[in-house]
């Protein structure tokens, strides 16, 4: 058990030391929209799917923005910088 | 039977409006002829208009009713008719059974029509029961000044099938139909409001949390001073957020009030402004990007 504590301890301080300021603005953006997903999802289980488009809707859109940001910070990410040569910070 | 009403129509008319004309269609050589089932003749009877038969004829079941006819000359050429019919009318039955004459031969000038009682094409109404029609030969086409032909032929008693008769369809009886009563859909039960709020809440609170991590990021921004060199880098900077909240507010209110077309007239048009107003702010923010670092391009390193 302390060797997952140490490894666990271990991976949020080289996470805090090495990732550059705009992969963790995107991670908080992407943790945002997991729970965001999550808790929505966790209502339709108690609540029903009643207003069904707006689950839907609400939900998928979840799914849509993760997907992109996971997309954005593959290419953000600097030590992917050689395959996306073409792509600048701005774009 | 909407050509052969409209046919009867014809002839009806025709019959009205010729009230005044000289002269009727020079039909004659009316015979009336009973085929039996191997098509010998057991009757014949020769009509002369307008006398009609004095007794009724008898067709019994299965037997053929052949009626022919030869049209004259009128003014020295063959008068070819538009139209020739037979009316069955039964006397107690208001309903009439009409067979149209199939062709008149152009160069002869003669007409026939055979009702064969046991073919399965025979009107079904002969087949009921026997009964008594009066039958008219109707003649009539488009030669004006002469009158359509009518002729009350009598009276023929058409015998049903013994065995097997046609069944009389049952005669439809207009109604009025139950009201119908329009059913809603009952209201879809709402789910407790302490429920849906909390969750309400809770789906609203990973924006506190994005504000929180955010907040610990330390993000630098640009410092204005470097915006502000240049006006139009401003300006189009702000264009360019302004053209997306407003994409945002068009899509929120597609949202809430659907209308597609005015929707799409306005997304076309803030697309645009945003496409040209963020390329040009991006390409000034990346080019201030390269001035500071010198235009290295590791830059993404520096982010």
């Amino acid at each position: 058990m302390d060797e997952v504590k140490v490894a666990t301890t271990k991976l949020v301080q080289n996470y805090v030391r090495d990732t550059p300021s705009s992969l963790k603005l995107i991670d908080a953006y992407m943790v945002y929209i997991l729970l965001t997903g999550i808790i929505q999802f966790v209502y339709v289980v108690i609540a029903g799917t009643f207003p069904n488009n707006a689950f839907l809707a609400g939900f998928i859109s979840t799914v849509a923005s993760f997907i992109l940001a996971a997309n954005l910070r593959i290419q953000s990410n600097p030590k992917n910088a050689s395959q996306f040569k073409t792509t600048s910070p701005e774009r | 039977m909407l050509l052969r009403a409209t046919s009867l129509a014809v002839v009806v008319g025709a019959l009205a409006s010729a009230v005044t004309a000289a002269s009727l269609w020079p039909v004659n050589d009316i015979t009336l002829s009973i085929l039996d089932k191997a098509r010998s003749q057991t009757k014949e009877l020769h009509l002369d208009y307008p006398t009609a038969l004095s007794t009724p004829v008898l067709a019994q079941a299965g037997e053929v009713v052949k009626l022919s006819f030869k049209i004259g000359e009128h003014n020295g050429k063959k008068a070819l008719p538009h139209q020739a019919m037979i009316r069955f009318q039964s006397k107690d039955e208001y309903a009439d059974s009409i067979m149209v004459v199939g062709s008149v031969s152009k160069s002869s000038g003669r007409g026939r029509i055979e009702i064969d009682l046991a073919s399965s094409t025979a009107d079904e109404r002969f087949k009921y029961n026997t009964r008594q029609y009066n039958m008219e030969l109707l003649i009539g086409g488009y030669i004006q000044d002469l009158d359509s032909f009518k002729y009350d032929l009598g009276t023929i008693e058409i015998e049903a099938p013994a065995s097997n008769p046609a069944i009389r369809p049952a005669r439809v009886a207009y109604t009025a139909q139950p009201e119908i009563h329009h059913q809603f859909r009952p209201d879809q039960k709402l789910i407790n409001v302490v429920v849906s709020g909390t969750f309400t809440a809770l789906v609203l609170a990973p924006w506190l949390i994005l504000a929180l991590l955010w907040s610990r990021l330390n993000i630098r921004f640009e410092p204005l001073r470097a915006l502000a060199q240049n006006p139009k880098d401003i300006f189009m900077a702000l264009l360019f957020m302004v053209s997306l909240f407003s994409i945002e507010t068009t899509l929120y209110s597609y949202w809430v009030g659907v209308t597609l077309f005015p929707t799409l007239q306005q997304l076309g048009v803030w697309s645009v402004v945003a496409a040209v107003s963020g390329r040009s702010a991006l390409s000034a923010l990346q080019k201030r990007r390269l001035q500071r670092t010198g235009g290295d391009s590791g830059a993404k390193k520096e982010l």
